[in-house]
C-alpha cells in the first residue's frame, strides 16, 4: 500500500510550523535568561525557567498533533514461500509463491529422480520477536 | 511610561507586581482548565479519531482498487466495472425477525444462500473469463473490501454524529473502541493480498489437515461446495470432508456431516472437527488444543445442524483447534500455523487410535476457508 499524506492546506501547515519554531525560540531564550539569572544569583529566574519549560512542552505537543495528521500506512507485503516435495525420493525445495500455486497441487518434476513434485505447504515467515515475560 | 502603570509600580514595587501577574495568570489558566477541560479532552479525542478515520479511508480505497485491478486482470471484463464494484460494496443483509426464534436457523440459511448466489452471480458477470475457483477468490476479495467500507462508514457516522451533537460520551466510546476497530481493519487489509493471489490463509488450517489426509484418495461432492473421501486407515473407515478448493470457499460442512451421518444410519463412532480458533493474547500461534463440541464459526447454521445430528445419533463430537490471532486468521498462512497443521494431523491419528476400535467409522471434518488448498 502506498504511503499517503492527508490533505492539509499548505498555508496552515507553514503557519503552524512557523508558530512552533517561534515558540521553541522564545522558550529556549527564556530558559537561557533563567539560567543566566540563576548563575548571577539574581531573583526572578524561576518564572523564566517555568515559561521556557512550559513553552517547550507546548511545542512538543503541537509537533505530536501535527504528526497525527500525517498518515503513513506501511505496505503490508508478505514474503510467501511454497514448499514442494518429491513424492518418490522426498527431495524438498522451497521457492517464492507463484500465482496458481495451491497446496496438494502437483508441480513439475523432481530434479533428482524426475518424480512428480507436490506442493506440501504455502506459508510466510514473520520476523521472530523476542518472547515476553508471559 | 504609562502614568497609571508607574503609580502601580511605585505602590507595589517591581517584585510584588511580578508575583501578582504570575498568580493571576496561573489562576486564569486553572480556571480555563476547569471550565473547558471536557472541550479540550473532546478536541483531543476528535483529533485522534480523525487520524484513524483517515487511515480507514486509505485502507478501504486501497481494498476497492485491489478488487477492481484483480477483477480486470483475471476476469477480463468487457464493460466498465467500477460502478458495479461500488454497488456490490454497498450490499447489505437484513437479519430475520427474532421475536419468535423458532425456525430462525432455516431463515438465516436461506438468506445466506441467497446472498452467496447473488454475490457469485455478480462476480461472474463482472469477470466472465474467471474460473470457478477464481470467482470464489474474487468474491472473498470483495467481501474484504466491503468489510473495510462498512467499518469506515460506521466510524465516520459516530464521528460526525458525536461532533454534531457535541456529545462527549459518543466521542469517548468511539475513541475507546478505536484500537479494536483498527485491529480489525488492519487484519482485513492484510487479507487483501492473500485473496487477490489465492494464497492459503490462517483460517484454512482445518481444511489443510483434511486436504493432507484425503490427498490421493477418490473424492466426491457430498453437499454444496463440500467434498469427501472414504478410505481405511488402521482398520478404521475414515470419512474425511472439507470445502472444495482451491478457490476461497467455506462450503456447507453442516450439510456434509449431516448427509454422511444419515447415509450411514448414524453408525459413526466419532466425529472429529478441526478448525482454526482465536488464541488468547500471550498464547503461541499454531498451538493445537483438543476439546469437545462443534469446532466451527460463522453465523451458527452449520453448528446447529452438526449438533442436532450428533445428538440424534448420540455420536461423540470432538474438536481440535489450531490457535491464531484475528489478523493471522485472514492473512497468508504463517509458518507456525503450517507447522501446527502437521501437529494437528498427528493428534487426529492419535485420537482415532485412542477413541475408536478396528471396524469403526469416523468422520473427520476440516473446517475453514480453503483458499489456496486443493484436495
Amino acid at each position: 500500500m502506498e504511503s499517503k499524506r492527508r490533505r492539509l492546506s499548505t498555508g496552515f501547515f507553514v503557519l503552524f510550523l512557523v508558530a512552533i519554531a517561534l515558540l521553541i525560540v522564545i522558550s529556549v531564550s527564556s530558559l537561557y535568561s533563567g539560567y543566566t539569572l540563576y548563575v548571577r544569583r539574581e531573583e526572578g529566574y524561576t518564572m523564566y525557567l517555568v515559561t521556557g519549560v512550559f513553552g517547550l512542552i507546548l511545542a512538543a505537543y503541537g509537533i505530536n498533533m501535527m504528526k497525527n495528521q500525517i498518515i503513513v500506512i506501511q505496505p503490508i507485503e508478505f514474503n510467501v514461500l511454497t514448499t514442494t516435495e518429491c513424492e518418490k525420493c522426498g527431495f524438498r525445495d522451497i521457492r517464492k509463491f507463484e500465482i496458481g500455486d495451491y497446496v496438494v497441487k502437483t508441480y513439475g518434476n523432481c530434479p533428482k529422480c524426475n518424480g512428480p513434485m507436490l506442493i506440501t505447504a504455502i506459508y510466510h515467515e514473520d520476523k521472530q520477536t523476542k518472547p515476553g515475560l508471559f | 511610561m504609562n502614568p497609571l502603570f508607574s503609580i502601580v509600580l511605585q505602590v507595589l514595587g517591581e517584585d510584588q507586581l511580578q508575583s501578582i501577574v504570575t498568580y493571576l495568570l496561573s489562576f486564569l489558566l486553572m480556571a480555563a482548565f476547569f471550565l473547558f477541560y471536557n472541550r479540550i479532552q473532546m478536541t483531543m479525542w476528535l483529533r485522534e479519531i480523525e487520524g484513524a478515520l483517515g487511515r480507514l479511508k486509505i485502507m478501504k480505497d486501497e481494498a476497492r482498487r485491489v478488487a477492481i485491478r484483480t477483477i480486470k486482470e483475471v476476469g477480463k471484463p468487457t464493460n466498465e466495472i467500477d460502478s458495479k464494484v461500488d454497488r456490490v460494496l454497498e450490499y447489505f443483509q437484513i437479519s430475520p425477525v427474532n421475536l419468535d426464534p423458532s425456525g430462525i436457523i432455516w431463515k438465516l440459511e436461506h438468506l445466506i444462500d441467497v446472498r452467496d448466489s447473488r454475490w457469485k452471480a455478480d462476480v461472474q458477470a463482472m469477470a466472465p473469463a474467471a474460473s470457478s475457483a477464481q470467482v470464489n477468490n474474487m468474491e472473498n476479495l470483495l467481501e474484504v473490501a466491503s468489510g473495510l467500507n462498512l467499518l469506515y462508514r460506521i466510524v465516520r457516522h459516530y464521528y460526525v454524529f458525536g461532533k454534531k451533537m457535541s456529545s462527549l460520551y459518543i466521542i469517548m466510546q468511539l475513541q475507546m473502541l478505536l484500537p479494536l476497530v483498527m485491529q480489525e481493519a488492519e487484519a482485513l487489509t492484510g487479507a487483501l493480498s492473500a485473496f487477490a493471489k489465492g494464497q492459503p490463509i490462517g483460517d484454512g488450517a482445518g481444511a489443510l489437515v483434511a486436504a493432507k489426509l484425503m490427498y490421493g484418495k477418490r473424492k466426491r461432492t457430498i453437499a454444496k461446495d463440500v467434498v469427501a473421501a472414504d478410505f481405511k486407515v488402521d482398520g478404521r473407515r475414515l470419512l474425511v470432508l472439507k470445502a472444495e478448493g482451491p478457490g476461497g470457499n467455506v462450503g456447507k460442512p453442516g450439510d456434509g456431516i449431516e448427509r454422511l451421518m444419515e447415509k450411514n444410519h448414524g453408525r459413526i463412532s466419532l466425529v472429529v472437527m478441526i478448525d482454526a480458533a482465536l488464541k488468547l493474547e500471550g498464547e503461541k500461534t499454531g498451538e493445537v488444543s483438543e476439546g469437545i463440541g462443534a469446532a466451527i464459526g460463522g453465523i451458527g447454521v452449520d453448528k446447529y445442524k452438526i449438533e442436532e445430528v450428533t445428538l440424534k445419533y448420540k455420536v461423540p463430537l470432538n474438536a481440535l483447534i489450531i490457535k491464531q490471532s484475528i489478523q493471522e486468521a485472514i492473512a497468508p498462512m504463517k509458518k507456525e500455523i503450517s507447522e501446527g497443521v502437521d501437529a494437528a494431523l498427528g493428534r487426529v491419528k492419535q485420537l482415532i487410535q485412542e477413541r475408536t476400535h478396528e471396524g469403526d467409522t469416523v468422520i473427520i471434518a476440516g473446517i475453514g476457508n480453503t483458499i489456496g488448498i486443493g484436495q
